[in-house]
């Protein structure tokens, strides 16, 4: 019999306790007892960025499967995990206002934004670096790579996912001096796609296969498998940052290794299910120097 | 012959823009003629760019061949990067 699935948020929402919130909003889902699904943000005290797209795309998720979603335990007194949400412009986007008069964008955080797979250039250019180079007090010119690093993302979610946009979410952290980009499509997932192909693999090996440079599913014409590799390999291979990707039932962390002076790129299988794929980019901000020496000119050689 | 990719798309940015300079490229080089393409303005490019662009003319001619008569001038450090990675693991792979 259909109903109303209640889920509560825990105190801390993101890399943590996604799978168990996205587990029971889908599981009603796909059994058809869903009727609505009613998220509870009363005892909500922390969300990481991850956890803001996360959200939405749940939410995008379940209209697009004709269920609504009623958010509860929301109002102007709420925690300050809350009232980062309302400046985040979640709640208006959700419930078509912001639960305080006074939300406003922060300036460590752009706001949510859907980003459709035709608009992502024009965004990156005119919106994303040029407040990532006031945030970081540098230059655009110097973020090109991160720029591409991105465009790589959207080419995925525009090559693969099967859905016509990303959800983005991005946070400045002045005291820990990074920042971290969260970028998530509830679409047909890396795995999925890459089974199309090598259906004997498992979604571990078949995620860390998706981030080896040449491997392609040709699932497109205009994907000639390098893009994921060209992200990991830009932010891993000199320590500028980190990258953590979630899909199916496997998660890739790619970090650098010092050791060994290169990236190191380990996939897990994991208990639980990401309808999609889920992308956290984590710049250091003591990068910018290095990043800036990218754009520099220099003469080609083979 | 000199391709400066600004001259013909407003951002090097997609399969399309590359797509663009492949045209005005493939049948020169896979005829052996010398062609430099400028980035001139450019500062990055994503790899969408490069594999429609250049990558795809390994479906013409070697690599070999490409890289005796493709020159790129006025680039930077990761245009540079990015089009030898790609060309390595092309070149890699029929090794």
């Amino acid at each position: 019999m259909a109903g109303s699935v209640p889920i509560l948020l825990p105190e801390s929402f993101g890399a943590g306790s996604m799978y168990y919130v996205i587990g029971q909003a889908t599981r009603g889902m796909n059994a058809q007892v869903s009727e609505q699904v009613v998220i509870d943000f009363s005892r909500l005290k922390f969300i990481e960025p991850i956890g803001v797209v996360i959200l939405s795309n749940l939410i995008e998720y379940l209209a697009r499967a004709g269920i609504p979603t009623a958010l509860a335990g929301v109002n102007f007194k709420s925690t300050a995990a809350v009232a980062y949400l309302d400046d985040s412009d979640f709640f208006k986007r959700y419930i078509g206002r912001p639960l305080r008069e006074w939300a406003r964008a922060r300036d460590t955080c752009l706001p949510l934004t859907m980003v459709s797979n035709a608009q992502a250039v024009g965004y990156l250019h005119s919106t994303l670096i040029p407040w990532l180079a006031i945030s970081l007090n540098t230059s655009e010119e110097s973020l090109a790579t991160v720029r591409i690093c991105l465009d790589e993302v959207f080419s995925n979610i525009n090559f693969h996912s099967g859905v016509d946009y990303g959800c983005l979410h991005i946070q400045h952290f002045p005291q820990s001096k990074e920042v971290q980009i969260a970028i998530s499509d509830f679409g047909v997932g890396i795995p999925a796609n890459v089974r199309k192909v090598r259906p004997e693999l498992n979604d571990s090996v078949a995620l860390a296969l998706a981030c080896e440079e040449g491997f392609t599913t040709q699932s497109n014409v205009k994907n000639r498998g390098a893009g994921l590799a060209t992200l990991i390999r830009y932010l891993t291979l000199k320590d500028r940052g980190k990258v953590w990707i979630v899909s199916g039932e496997a998660n890739l962390s790619a970090i650098h290794d010092n050791a060994a002076k290169k990236s190191k790129v380990t996939s897990r299988t994991v208990k639980g299910f990401y309808p999609g794929t889920l992308v956290r980019i984590t710049l250091k901000q003591d990068s910018i120097r290095d990043l800036a020496t990218d754009v520099q000119s220099e003469e080609f050689s083979w | 012959m000199v391709i400066r990719i600004l001259d013909h798309v407003e951002h090097a940015s997609s399969y399309e823009d590359g797509d663009v300079i492949f045209k005005l490229i493939s049948a020169p080089i896979s005829s052996g003629e010398d062609v430099v393409v400028s980035f001139e303005g450019i500062q990055a490019v994503p790899s969408a760019f490069i594999n429609a662009s250049l990558v795809r003319l390994a479906e013409l001619t070697t690599v070999g061949e490409i890289r005796a008569h493709l020159k790129i001038a006025q680039s930077t450090r990761q245009i540079n990067d990015l089009i030898r990675s790609r060309f390595d693991f092309l070149a890699n792979m029929v090794s």
